[in-house]
């Protein structure tokens, strides 16, 4: 945090703005003197406070990446808003990936020559033994009133005059350039991203917006078939468990053959290729030929819908058997899609699936194996209960919406801006 | 006065900017000492971070193999500092014979010793995914005799 608001600007004649940024200047150097020029344009009501949004892997699709741009959406209204990045992205990208109208924010793009040969911009690679190649990030940070890092990027010093960490999982320990403990607002995902923060960094966020999720059908909803689905990128270490996901439903085929007839499992996601992984799937399925699984890879966002919309069960396996937290569902924005569907959630009990997901309510959670088993075979017996359980999937999706996302974007940054636009030497800015 | 002030605020953003564009360091930036390191506290690490942490640490012990100094030889004293180097630089050409075998013979040591590390890391990799395999069978997942090594 710059000390940009701790200098008062009355009167507010050329001089004496004069006289305070020099005196600034002297004291806390020249950032801090440019902080507070900033901050007294917007406080005279000359322009809208300037906003950037950073993500240095905003050129990839993820859940992350959209976090951020719907924020950036919600946002373009009441901020100048730029959007930061180190790899080329065209807005229309952004706007066709993640159905987002972004047309009133810029893109700046950041060539960083550290990563310049590399495939992806790595922050392991960085370590004490050299210089920070994020450095150039802060100190562009410094032009702006507001600075959003949504990298989770903690190798970034912030010197903005009001600084906001976006965290959907703390990936790295504390060590080489450890900045996040700088930002005074600490924006986090979920309740488990939370509790691995003060674990792993020793600090507390101090606002919690869940993402936003928006998969409701645009129809009538459809009428559900024997389908149980699974949405989940074929991560290449395996993480999200869909080869696990073959073998059970083949137990569960051999267990009760009886309850499982006419029942398939349809298995979607992202992958790259080639993909170890992927492969290892299609070598399961080969040996067992027959077995009613559909492997459906990078889909386009309409089928997507489509499988939401008739899939009745929803299987999410992330999370079992893992001793890495990061390896499980730090929230899981497809367990929330396909209740939004009205899909009867049977999930791992752990990670941020416990926030969404009320044990018997709404869906199942499971710990081991045996118990996914069990509880899937009780609501493929009960179509009452997997239509009661259905409902309940559907209204506890609505409270992850776009717009509830949006109000709580837009409610805690207007509070920030109203504090950052009153005089300086009324509040500091934060 | 508005415009005046404008103008004004105008031309020190600009002055100020010049200025924080030349800064050199964070601290210049910031306008105070900063923070940069926390050492990492390997025991609080998950098994997937110590993976990791090793991984990159025998990374860096990979590029420091070579032991022999890269430095420039410099003198920071204006009138006499060419003499000083030209005289350092004479000293390390005449024991050069007897650095050069120390430097061949630690070299040598460091190359053993990370390839030790790294034949070390692989065999833990394995035996880990081997325990995984097991594990997954026992919650009776797995199909037993998937993923074996050698």
């Amino acid at each position: 945090m710059t000390k940009a608001g701790t200098s008062s600007l009355s009167p507010l004649s050329a001089a004496a703005v004069a006289h305070d940024a020099a005196a600034l200047a002297r004291r806390s150097g020249p950032q801090a003197a440019y902080s507070l020029l900033l901050r007294a344009e917007v406080a005279a009501g000359w322009r809208k406070p300037s906003l950037a949004l950073y993500d240095h892997t905003l050129h990839l699709i993820g859940g992350g990446q959209k976090y951020g741009c719907t924020m950036a959406q919600a946002l373009q209204d009441d901020f100048d808003v730029t959007l930061i990045t180190h790899r080329p992205v065209a807005a229309s990208d952004l706007t066709a990936w993640y159905d987002l109208d972004l047309s009133r924010c810029r893109i700046r793009v950041m060539p960083l020559g550290f990563f310049a040969g590399d495939e992806a911009i790595n922050p392991d690679r960085v370590s004490a033994r050299g210089e920070n190649p994020f450095f150039a990030v802060s100190r562009e940070s410094g032009n702006y009133d507001f600075f959003v890092n949504n990298s989770m990027l903690e190798m970034v010093f912030p010197l903005a005059n009001v600084s906001v960490f976006v965290c959907h999982f703390p990936e790295r320990p504390k060590g080489p350039y450890f900045y996040a403990d700088r930002y005074p607002h600490l924006i986090y995902n979920s309740r488990y991203t939370a509790g691995w923060i003060a674990k792993k960094w020793g600090i507390a966020g101090n606002r919690h917006i869940y993402p936003p999720v928006d998969m409701e059908p645009s129809g009538a909803a459809e009428p559900k078939e024997n389908v149980i689905l699974s949405v989940a990128r074929f991560e290449s270490g395996g993480s999200k468990q869909q080869a696990e996901m073959v073998i059970a439903f083949a137990r569960l085929l051999a267990r009760e053959p009886r309850a499982t007839r006419g029942w398939k499992l349809v298995l979607c996601g992202g992958s790259a290729s080639p993909n170890p992984y992927l492969e290892r799937i299609r070598a399961e399925l080969a040996a067992r030929p027959g077995l009613p699984v559909e492997l459906r890879v990078n889909i386009a966002l309409d089928e997507l819908k489509r499988q939401y919309a008739r899939a009745a069960i929803f299987w999410h396996l992330c999370g079992l058997g893992q001793s890495n937290p990061a390896h499980v569902e730090h929230f899981g924005m497809s367990t929330v899609e396909a209740m939004q569907n009205g899909c009867l959630p049977i999930v791992f009990d752990g990670g941020g699936q416990r926030e969404i997901v009320e044990d018997g309510v709404s869906g199942f959670r499971f710990a081991g194996a045996g118990q996914l088993l069990e509880r899937t075979l009780q609501v493929l017996r009960d179509p009452e209960l997997r239509q009661r359980l259905g409902a309940q999937a559907r209204r506890r999706g609505k409270e992850f919406r776009r717009v509830v996302f949006e109000e709580d974007v837009r409610r805690f940054f207007r509070e920030l801006a109203a504090r950052y636009a009153a005089p300086p030497g009324t509040g500091a800015p934060e | 006065m508005n415009e005046e002030l404008k103008e004004e605020i105008a031309r020190l953003k600009e002055a100020y900017g010049a200025r924080k564009d030349e800064a050199r360091s964070l601290e210049e930036l910031a306008g105070g000492p900063v923070r940069h390191h926390y050492p990492v506290d390997l025991w609080s690490l998950s098994d997937s971070e110590l993976d990791n942490e090793m991984g990159k640490r025998l990374g860096f012990l990979n590029d420091d193999i070579d032991c022999r100094p890269t430095t420039a030889v410099t003198s920071h004293r204006r009138v006499i500092g060419p003499v000083i180097v030209f005289l350092k630089k004479l000293l390390l050409k005449a024991l050069r014979p007897y650095t050069n075998s120390l430097f061949v013979r630690q070299n040598r040591f460091n190359e053993q010793l990370v390839a030790f590390h790294l034949a070390s890391f692989i065999r833990l990799r394995r035996m880990e995914e081997r325990l995984r395999q097991l594990e997954r069978e026992r919650s009776g997942i797995a199909d037993p005799g998937a993923d074996q090594h050698d």
